[in-house]
């Protein structure tokens, strides 16, 4: 395609394509700085971060006026003002291992207005699912499985910790009345390892360990807690928001493990760092036939004078080659002449 | 004349053929410190480097080499590419020209990989005969008569692959794209002539995608030839008779 046509394809695409590109020029090449070619699911899941930063562009911008002119910022949070290079960085990052904004706590878009630069970073904030997802994935020394579970002042919790006689870390809970279990005081969870239960591993955060990992900013409407009352505009005291302290509990407690695998880079870094092209069916079929039809076709005879002979007898394969390379060179020469007859001729 | 490998594999490929007289080093994709470890400090015998392409693994202190005082052959691409082509230590060849260090016989041919002017290696040296090199390849265009040793890539499986790099797609992709799998290298070795061979060492195994056990095993039982895989710190005898 000539620079000319790919400018006025690049003009008429949707902010979508022209999203997608972005994605694509950040997506590391090989030494020979080859053109990347994306599998049909990784353009899916570029496009998935695209619809959903646009989702969340629109709903902060609605915010953003909703304001009155006092406390509102004056950068509109539209994509013209979204530091698309950071963007684009993270978003190869964290599809290349599979994170997909449109499930559930996978990954989550948040706009921050970043002063020095007059635009608005997209924080891309992994959630419970997403940092399991990838610990599972790319982890190193996975638990098969984790049991979660908060604890209220009546329940019944004791660890059992290692020790010389204990080879298995373990507890003891029951919760005693499942209608009134009393204050939230905690939870914890239980790594368990099939295969060598001596490596299972129990977990307690407290109410206060827990509450220390609270966001600064924490919204009352997730956490529970007092918010300011507006009034036809206007601040008017506080209000307390009961919230949903208990599912907040839940989710640090799944961060707080998710986190802790450590990631293998190895089993990322060639998966990020090279990349890649068509769909695996059709590279196997163009692979198979290079092979069937060019592999030791030829040979190199060397005497032990050090003079080189090679088989004269060429394969069908590269005749057919020849000659397409000929009609190839043909065509060009052709579309130069075209190109020099309809050229302003500077 | 011996085989040494200094190491092989993605992290880093580097051998050495050394007869008592000379030496040759094939591939320069470790850090120089384990390349002057290989020589035992002492490159007086050392002939010169030859390097296959511009890949980190496979050049890592090429620079380094040229330093010490040493020339690295390779063809003009991959001295671009390396950008070393002013360094008066950077010799270049071209295909299928032979060219002589020391009494080894070297002559480059084309392979299909994801570098700028990739090449194998025939090297022929009074001691260890004809020896076939390739690496980082699909496959190989040609065959070659009366190899006395072989030292070929046997990067993958491809169930191993497909089974470890189903959700990784574009990484399976690139590996079937610009290596040789286990199954390509069984049938290089068989569409040449094996009579005379006496060594077949396999190659840059993948870390992930490989079973060494296994490809020993297979090449073996279809060759019937001594078969090594290239461990770090291996040393093989290299000769044109087995005994």
């Amino acid at each position: 395609m000539s620079t000319k046509n790919a400018v006025a394809t690049m003009k008429n695409a949707t902010p979508s394509e022209r999203f997608t590109q972005a994605v694509i020029k950040e997506f590391p090449t090989g030494l020979n700085s080859e053109a990347v070619e994306l599998t049909s699911f990784q353009r899916k899941l570029i496009q998935n971060y695209f619809i959903k930063v646009d989702s969340v562009l629109g709903e902060a911008e609605t915010k953003r006026l909703a304001k009155t002119e006092q406390y509102r910022d004056a950068l509109p949070l539209t994509w013209a003002n979204v530091n698309m290079h950071k963007l684009a960085l993270d978003v190869v990052a964290y599809s290349s291992i599979g994170l997909d904004p449109m499930q559930k706590n996978h990954i989550s878009p948040i706009p921050y207005k970043n002063n020095k630069t007059d635009k608005y970073d997209i924080n891309l904030m992994e959630g419970f699912n997403g940092l399991e997802l990838k610990a599972r994935k790319y982890g190193f020394d996975v638990p098969d499985q984790v049991i979660f579970e908060l604890k209220y002042s009546t329940d019944h919790f004791k660890s059992l910790k290692k020790n010389s006689e204990r080879k298995v870390e373990g507890y003891e809970f029951d919760i005693i009345n499942d209608f009134d279990r009393g204050e939230l005081e905690g939870g914890f969870y239980y790594q368990m390892y099939s295969d060598n239960p001596e490596k299972n591993k129990l977990v307690v955060m407290t109410r206060g360990q827990i509450e220390k990992r609270k966001p600064k900013y924490a919204s009352p409407e997730f956490w529970g807690g007092e918010k300011d009352k507006w009034v036809n505009g206007k601040k008017s005291g506080k209000e307390t928001i009961e919230g949903w302290e208990e599912e907040m509990f839940m989710k640090t407690l799944k961060r707080h493990c998710w986190d802790k695998v450590n990631i293998d880079s190895n089993k990322i870094d060639d998966f990020l760092s090279r990349t890649l092209e068509n769909e695996a069916q059709a590279n196997d079929r163009e692979i198979q036939e290079l092979i069937q039809t060019q592999a030791n076709g030829q040979e190199i005879t060397i005497d032990a004078d050090g003079v080189i002979q090679e088989d004269e007898t060429k394969s069908l394969t590269e005749s057919k080659d020849k000659e397409f390379e000929a009609l190839h060179n043909e065509a060009i020469e052709a579309e130069k002449e075209t190109t020099k007859a309809s050229s302003p001729g500077f | 004349m011996k085989l040494k490998i200094v190491n092989s594999g993605s992290k880093g490929n580097a051998y050495i053929l050394q007869s008592q007289d000379e030496a040759l080093l094939i591939e320069c994709g470790v850090r120089f410190s384990d390349i002057k470890n290989a020589f035992n400090f002492d490159f007086s015998k050392l002939v010169g480097a030859i390097v296959t392409h511009e890949h980190l693994d496979h050049a890592k202190s090429v620079k380094d080499v040229m330093n010490y005082g040493i020339d690295v052959h390779a063809t003009r691409g991959t001295h671009a590419a390396l950008q070393t082509s002013s360094n008066h230590r950077a010799k270049s060849f071209e295909y299928h020209k032979m060219f002589q260090l020391g009494k080894f016989k070297i002559m480059a041919f084309d392979v299909l990989h994801d570098a700028v002017e990739p090449c194998g290696f025939h090297i022929y040296h009074p001691e260890c005969g004809n020896v076939l090199f390739i690496t980082d390849l699909i496959f190989c265009k040609y065959t070659f008569p009366n190899l006395h040793n072989i030292i070929i890539e046997a990067n993958y499986d491809e169930a191993i692959a497909k089974r470890k790099l189903n959700d990784m797609e574009f990484l399976r992709n690139r590996i079937i794209k610009n290596h040789m799998s286990i199954d390509t290298c069984e049938s290089t070795l068989l569409a040449n002539d094996l009579s005379k061979v006496n060594n077949i060492v396999l190659i840059h195994l993948s870390d992930s995608n490989s079973d060494a056990l296994a490809f020993k095993d297979r090449i073996t039982k279809a060759t019937q030839k001594t078969v090594t895989i290239a461990d770090a710190g291996v040393t093989i005898e290299f000769n044109v008779h087995p005994f």
